[in-house]
């Protein structure tokens, strides 16, 4: 997955910047509690901590995010989306439309 | 039939299980009519969630004529739930729910009560019975609202007083699982929606915040399951209008028709490709860099696809630009030297045009073009491989440009000092770690390149420094120690030269701080060691001191014959010039005759390897025959299947003590004739090509007997040749050569090399040159490297020794095949080595 997504900042951000996000996700996202959210911090964090880093990645990144579209879609979703809640009348339409599924 | 109905309703073709079931029904009613209708009661389901409900009518009418009332109850009530609304619903269910006695299952109430709840209908009023569950019914409608306006706490507030036992109890969790989801506690949602009756509705919703939660069922990652899942992720991040395509695209991807998938993406998808961290950058991402997933069938056209995107494309800068990245990455091994180059630059002009100079990128990517180019290309025997550098300007080319880019690119500089080690270009080399150690004054790798290379030109003092400094930043790298005491005896034979003792044994002691007690290291093991600086003495210091010495490494070496015979060579090499003298000759054929071992041999065979490797060693003939007799002899006698390897692997079938390695081959091989690897050395010291069609029934009987016996190893080798042999040409193949173009009555058939008119060799001269080379040994052709080096142009000189060596080693198998390349016919194939005549390969 993209780290700059994982991280949650710009392709822009600065050693500073992209090491204090890494700092203040894995305070939320714990080893003990949630061990796949920080490996996925820490793939993250290693692949743009520094310059050279970022610059290698830029240049020769080959990771694809997953297997088709929906599932690139929906990986990234996963990692990076927070839903607002719905509408009352759009949560009344998607409760019904899982009724039909 | 039966069989066949059974899987029809598993997998939910309930008409078609009807239509056999009415069949069997008349065959034995009883049987099978529980099965009817359950055939039916499916198909009704299914026409529901369809929305066919007036064709759910009819299988229902003619379901009362088969099934007893009771047992289709919820499913009549189910169906009326779908068209009948308000007061008509409610009137017909909630008596139903509200009943404990009525006869309808959990499930079938559940669904019921998810009815009564999406219809979002208030209730009618007036009937008591129906107070209660009709309130819980509208606080679950409240709580939902609440959620759906940002207030959790309020729509957990609202659920509380709904029991366990509630009909709707499904609904609290689901709203309290939204409320924590919304809340900034996603696991704790999760948990809670996990929690559903997986046949309820709230559990159909809950799959899209289970999923954004981190409880993605990667099980469900295909099929409808996903489609409807993308829609309501889709929906839920305020991207419904995405939902469509993206299953549209998804289905054209997972069924093959990646290009079309790719173009439908880019017409729907305004800012795609981008590189900004978002759902559009990760879906661009995900289509530039499939490239390096896709199954190599599908790669061809994938490849062409994004090509034409180079070709034609000058509006999409982003996409041009990744685009050539992509194929350039990809592509590496298959392009041609001068298109990976316009692709890289063009690379490199659009990332400066849409993002700004960045000289460390560029510097960053010039490095990588050098390397490609640097690569080496093998070719030649599994003993003797050669390698020629792809492109080498081009490299060059590339690598200075990356470390003008930005000098303080270190892997840039390696990359370069690497290629002129291969090509020999000895000044220039000098001049490059002459500048590291400037830049790179900590950096280990830099000191010890450079300290070797100083060693390789004498300067002896320079280079033991910069080795120092290396072991300074790595003590235990046995490899500088190993160099520094090498280079701490180079200089104490220098000073001795000097005649200056003193330091000389300065240098000397230096040299013995690194002594190792490992008598295997012949660079600074005691005995080796005791021999040089004994040596030394006798040659230019103390004779006394020097036979203490000698006779110290006596005691100390593992047997008299290695003692005499690393002496001896030790003797040549720091003799003055002006000595004849070969004191251990004689001592060194006693030793030799005496119980020749295949275990000593390996250490014998360990020391000449050492030494004919080590610069300015003169040409051992005369222990080249002594060490063949001696494996003559050794082979004779008795030896283990592991020491035979060792040796065999040490020589060679091709250098002057591999010869004598084929009585140990057929011992071996009359003793045990399955022995795979060592009916691999009777293939390569056959002499004929041992990657060839012909032997391809042997080499593959051999793989099966190497699994067979768990020799992983040698299943390895003999696996590589069979692939050199499978990727040859067929019969009759022409493989491309310029001369082709010449016309029918070009020149091709004639040998003519092309010299340089500068040149003042010509063809009968070389060829008798190359005659003269080819019959000699490698160390031979070292040698003359070395000594005529000077004379002759080096791309001659070049030519010529790799033209001896191909003719000397014609008969050697090709190494075994490199990966398959991700796109041969990028590049025409170049003709493969064992077909060619090694003569015309190397020269022309």
């Amino acid at each position: 997955m993209n780290p700059f997504l994982v991280l949650g900042i710009s392709v822009t951000a600065d050693d500073k910047e992209i090491r204090k996000a890494y700092l203040e996700a894995v305070k939320i996202a714990s080893p003990e509690a949630h061990p796949q959210r920080f490996k996925a911090l820490n793939e993250a964090y290693e692949k743009i901590k520094d310059e050279p880093s970022r610059l290698n990645y830029c240049l020769f990144n080959k990771t694809c995010a997953g297997n088709s579209p929906a599932d690139a879609f929906l990986r990234y979703a996963r990692h990076s989306l927070k839903p607002r809640p719905l509408r009352f009348e759009a949560m009344k339409e998607f409760l019904r439309s899982c009724a039909k599924s | 039939m039966e069989s066949r109905v059974r899987e029809f309703l598993a997998t939910g073709r309930y008409r078609k299980a009807r239509d056999e079931l009415k069949q069997l029904c008349k065959m034995d009613r009883a049987k099978y009519l529980p099965l009817l209708i359950q055939a039916n009661r499916g198909l009704i389901r299914a026409m529901i969630a369809k929305g066919q409900h007036s064709e759910a009518q009819q299988v229902l009418a003619y379901l009362k004529t088969i099934a007893p009332p009771a047992e289709i109850r919820a499913l009549e009530l189910e169906l009326s739930a779908q068209t009948v609304q308000g007061e008509a619903l409610f009137s017909a269910v909630l008596p139903l729910l509200a009943d404990p006695r009525s006869s309808l299952s959990e499930a079938e109430k559940r669904r019921l009560a998810d009815q009564v709840v999406l219809a979002f209908e208030p209730f009618p009023e007036g009937n008591p019975a129906l107070t209660a569950l009709a309130a819980e019914v509208q606080v679950i409608h409240r709580a939902l609202q609440a959620v759906c306006e940002g207030n959790p706490d309020h729509a957990l507030e609202l659920v509380r007083p709904v029991p366990r036992s509630s009909m709707v109890s499904h609904w609290k969790i689901f709203v309290k699982g939204l409320a924590a989801f919304h809340s900034s506690y996603p696991e704790k949602g999760a948990r809670l929606l996990s929690e559903l009756p997986s046949d309820s509705v709230p559990a159909m919703a809950s799959r899209p915040y289970l999923m954004l939660a981190g409880q993605w069922n990667e099980s469900h990652e295909h099929g409808p399951w996903a489609e409807s899942m993308v829609h309501a992720v889709c929906r839920l991040t305020g991207l419904s209008e995405l939902g469509p395509i993206l299953t549209k695209a998804d289905q054209l991807w997972r069924n093959g028709n990646y290009v079309d998938s790719y173009n439908l993406v880019h017409k729907t998808v305004p800012k795609f490709p981008s590189e900004d961290p978002d759902w559009v950058g990760i879906l661009s991402e995900f289509y530039l860099n499939s490239a390096f997933a896709l199954p190599e069938s599908a790669l061809d056209e994938y490849l062409d696809f994004l090509e034409s995107k180079t070709h034609n494309n000058s509006k999409n800068l982003t996409e041009l630009m990744l685009a050539q990245r992509v194929l350039a990455l990809v592509g590496r091994n298959d392009y041609e030297d001068s298109s990976l180059q316009d692709l890289w630059n063009g690379f490199m002009q659009n990332h400066q045009k849409l993002h700004g100079r960045n000289p460390k990128l560029a510097s960053l990517a010039y490095a990588w073009l050098g390397k490609v180019f640097a690569e080496p290309e093998e070719f030649g025997g599994y003993f003797s491989p050669r390698t020629e550098l792809r492109y080498s300007e081009g490299a060059i080319d590339a690598l200075e440009r990356s470390i003008d880019l930005d000098p303080g690119n270190l892997q840039a500089h390696l990359s370069l000092c690497e290629v002129y080690r291969s090509l020999k270009k000895t000044r220039e080399r000098q001049r490059l770690l002459d500048r590291m150690t400037r830049r790179f004054r900590d950096n280990k790798d830099v000191l010890i390149q450079a300290g070797a290379e100083c060693l390789e030109r004498q300067a002896f003092v320079k280079g033991l420094d910069y080795l120092d400094r290396a072991l300074e930043l790595d003590r235990l790298n046995s490899a500088v120690a190993n160099m520094l005491a090498f280079g701490r005896l180079k200089l104490a034979h220098q000073y001795f030269i000097d005649k200056r003792p003193k330091r000389a044994r300065q240098a000397l002691d230096q040299a013995w701080e690194k002594v190792t007690a490992d008598p295997a290291n012949l660079f600074r093991g005691q005995w080796c060691l005791s021999i040089q600086s004994g040596l030394l003495e006798q040659f230019y210091g103390d004779k006394g001191k020097g036979e203490q010495w000698l006779e110290r490494a006596r005691t100390e070496s593992p047997s008299a014959a290695a003692f005499f015979l690393f002496a001896q060579i030790a003797c040549r090499v720091c003799a003055p010039a002006s000595s004849a003298d070969m004191p251990f000759d004689a001592n060194l054929k006693k030793a030799l005759e005496n119980c020749p071992s295949a275990g000593e041999a390996v250490v014998l065979v360990r020391i000449y390897g050492f030494w004919e490797k080590a610069p300015e060693c003169p040409l051992l003939v005369l222990e080249e025959g002594l060490i063949r007799k001696y494996l003559e002899t050794a082979s004779q006698g008795v030896f283990t299947r592991q020491e035979a390897i060792t040796l065999i692997e040490m020589t060679g079938p091709t250098s002057p003590l591999g010869k004598d390695m084929e009585s140990f081959i057929n011992r071996i091989l009359s003793r045990d004739p399955q022995d795979p690897r060592f009916r691999i050395y009777h293939l390569l010291w056959a002499g004929d090509q041992i990657a060839s069609p012909s032997n391809l029934p042997e080499l593959e009987s051999i793989a099966q007997e190497a699994d067979r016996r768990g020799d992983d190893r040698t299943a390895q080798i003999v696996r590589g040749f069979i692939g050199t042999v499978r990727s040859m040409p067929p019969p009759g193949f022409a493989p491309y050569s310029p001369s082709d173009e010449e016309g029918p009555w070009g020149e091709s058939d004639e040998f003519e090399p092309e010299f340089d008119e500068d040149e003042e060799f010509n063809e009968a001269e070389f060829n008798e040159m190359l005659n003269k080379l080819s019959q000699m040994s490698d160390v031979e052709l070292r040698k003359v490297e070395k000594v005529v080096g000077r004379k002759i142009p080096p791309h001659l000189l070049n030519q010529l020794i790799n033209a001896a060596r191909s003719r000397a080693s014609a008969q050697c198998p090709t190494p075994p095949p490199r990966a398959p390349t991700v796109k041969p016919s990028r590049k025409p194939s170049p003709p493969p080595p064992a077909e060619i005549d090694p003569d015309q390969l190397e020269l022309f």
